[in-house]
């Protein structure tokens, strides 16, 4: 494998999707380190810079969208605020069960989400996305 | 009796036989009232006729004896003639009348009921014809007066009026037959006119309703046969959903049961998450189905709320105890109400308030009610975690939960049930927090609801 991401970052509020994920993720050998969140407020505090003024947000995020209390939606919200703090802008893709046409309609509106894929991950869709988003 | 009865039929039909009357308007009425006066007409005409030509006789005028039996065999075939149109009926009877009126007036004068007999049939035709006949009949009363002035003046006939009447006299009694014609039929034309417009407006208002009925007919229709496919679905739901996972469950125990020793630590794993999974989808399912059962085959009956919470209080004792909980409440009310439901709203309610306490505080509940004018009000209060403002409607929906699988049990349904609940007692449910200070959720009853409980009680007992 060519490139290899400094770090990704799972979110999901199912622990064993969790883990096949990072698993499919660990096959592929994407990335040196794979950060894990099962909430929405885990994956905000992760991305926080505690003591520096900018650092580094995970290059890739994949992010379910139907999660206890904070939703999808609501962490990308929040992303969106932060967004200065850090000195690279993460690719995000948006994982989700349900293909819901509503919720297709409205990641393809929002600039933050770079893709829209239906869940399981699969070692095929890891690289076509690091294809896509990370060669040149 | 019998053959009034046939008789009455047969004429009915001969008048009302091609008759469509999209509305009981006038037209309607005039050839009512007319089958109506030809129906009497013949029977008392034929009582009438032997006095009449007994006393034409006497009076030495046998061609009014003629006219008499003219006029009832006249009478005898518009009532009777079988195929004859109902306009046709009316012009005859209406002409042989005139004939009857001016016959008697020439030979009975004013002894006779030639005068009261063209007011009749001006009334009469204002009556059984459209209004503007009625002003015709008017004039041919006109006509006919003036005829009679000139019969009168010149003696061109030898007949009982012209000794009875000079010209000035009869001027002076035709002229009220022709005033007083005049104001009876505009008078009747208003009255008409403004029973028309009623009988439109009512007709119109009738098939408006109508049409709204039909319209909510059809709504039903269509809410009863999406509930049934709600029911179809609930019912899948149950059983083909769950068959399918009991295997992959059964399977999942048989692998770990007899393999235990021959897998590895990643196989226990996945065969644990596996087991896991699926226990989530069961639970998933179970809750999606005791939601949509919820007010279904169920009765209203009286419940008294301190027994029904005595009741949930004992069910949880070995949870309140864990917990260290101190639970008050207040005396509740007792009314008509789904026990099953209203036992699992309070279930719910207290369940989540001993679930989502402060770690480092007993929790303390209180549960009140209070009795509104057309509500009963209750709140269920806890001194726990609280809820953030801006989950606070993400609550009350299926399946939604605010906290991590792995910090609090379940699937996110018992608040759904507490509205569903609420609302099928016509009632809401809402919730008060401060985070990290308690919650108090309130819910509502309403006594139209209690007392239409009681309605169907009554009814249920006939």
């Amino acid at each position: 494998m060519a490139i290899q991401l400094k770090q990704i970052l799972l979110i999901d509020d199912d622990s064993i999707t969790n883990f096949l994920h990072k698993n499919v993720l660990e096959e592929a050998q994407v990335a040196q380190h794979i950060g894990v969140a099962e909430t929405a407020i885990e994956a905000l505090e992760l991305l926080e810079c505690p003591g520096v003024e900018k650092c580094n947000a995970p290059e890739l995020i994949f992010l379910d969208l139907n999660m206890p209390g904070l939703t999808g939606w609501d962490f990308i919200e929040e992303y969106k605020k932060t967004k200065e703090r850090y000195s690279n802008e993460s690719i995000i893709v948006v994982l989700t069960t349900s293909v819901n046409p509503d919720d297709n309609k409205k990641a393809s509106q929002l600039r933050e989400v770079a893709e829209f894929r239906k869940k399981p991950m699969t070692i095929n869709m890891v690289t076509e996305i690091m294809q896509k988003y990370f060669t040149s | 009796m019998k053959w009034w009865l046939a008789y009455k039929k047969l004429v009915e039909n001969n008048t009302f036989r091609s008759a469509q009357y999209e509305m009981r308007a006038l037209s309607f009425w005039r050839d009512k009232l007319f089958t109506n006066i030809i129906l009497y007409l013949l029977p008392i005409s034929f009582l009438a006729l032997l006095p009449g030509i007994v006393m034409s006789f006497i009076g030495q005028i046998p061609l009014l004896a003629l006219f008499d039996v003219m006029a009832v065999l006249c009478f005898a075939f518009i009532t009777l003639h079988p195929t004859l149109s109902l306009y046709a009926r009316k012009v005859i009877l209406v002409i042989c009348l005139y004939l009857l009126s001016i016959i008697l007036l020439i030979y009975l004068g004013s002894f006779g009921p030639g005068l009261l007999y063209l007011l009749a049939l001006t009334i009469f035709i204002s009556l059984i014809f459209p209004i503007k006949f009625a002003f015709w009949s008017v004039a041919g009363n006109l006509v006919i007066c003036i005829l009679f002035s000139l019969l009168i003046q010149f003696s061109l006939i030898d007949a009982s009026i012209i000794q009875h009447y000079t010209l000035g006299s009869w001027i002076a009694v035709s002229s009220n037959l022709v005033i007083l014609s005049a104001v009876i039929v505009a008078s009747i034309h208003l009255l008409f006119n403004g029973l028309q417009t009623t009988i439109v407006k009512e007709f119109s208002l009738q098939n408006q309703l109508k049409e709204e009925s039909q319209a909510l007919e059809r709504m039903l229709q269509k809410m009863e046969a999406k509930n049934a496919e709600l029911e179809q679905f609930a019912y899948i739901a149950s059983h083909d959903l769950q068959e399918p996972l009991a295997t992959i469950l059964s399977v999942v125990a048989l692998l770990d049961k007899q393999y235990k020793e021959k897998l590895d630590v990643n196989a226990l794993r996945y065969l644990g998450f596996l087991s896991q999974a699926s226990s989530r989808m069961q639970a998933l399912i179970t809750g999606l189905l005791e939601y949509s059962r919820i007010g279904k085959e169920t009765e209203l009956e009286l419940v008294d709320c301190n027994q029904l919470l005595h009741q949930v209080l004992t069910e949880c004792a070995e949870q309140i105890k864990e917990n260290n909980a101190a639970i008050s409440s207040d005396f509740l009310p007792t009314f008509y109400a789904y026990r099953a439901e209203l036992k699992l709203l309070f279930e719910n309610l207290l369940s989540n308030a001993l679930k989502f306490r402060k770690s480092e505080l007993s929790p303390q509940i209180t549960v009140k009610a209070t009795e509104e004018q057309d509500k009963y009000l209750f709140l269920v209060r806890d001194n726990g975690i609280g809820i953030e403002k801006k989950f606070i409607q993400k609550i009350f929906i299926i399946f939604q939960q605010l906290h991590a699988k792995s910090k609090y049990a379940g699937i996110g349904i018992g608040l759904a049930q507490c509205k569903k609940i609420a609302e099928l007692h016509g009632g809401k449910i809402w919730v008060d927090s401060i985070p990290k200070q308690g919650s108090t959720f309130y819910f509502t009853i309403s006594k139209d609801f209690t007392s239409y409980g009681n309605t169907i009680k009554a009814n249920t007992a006939h």
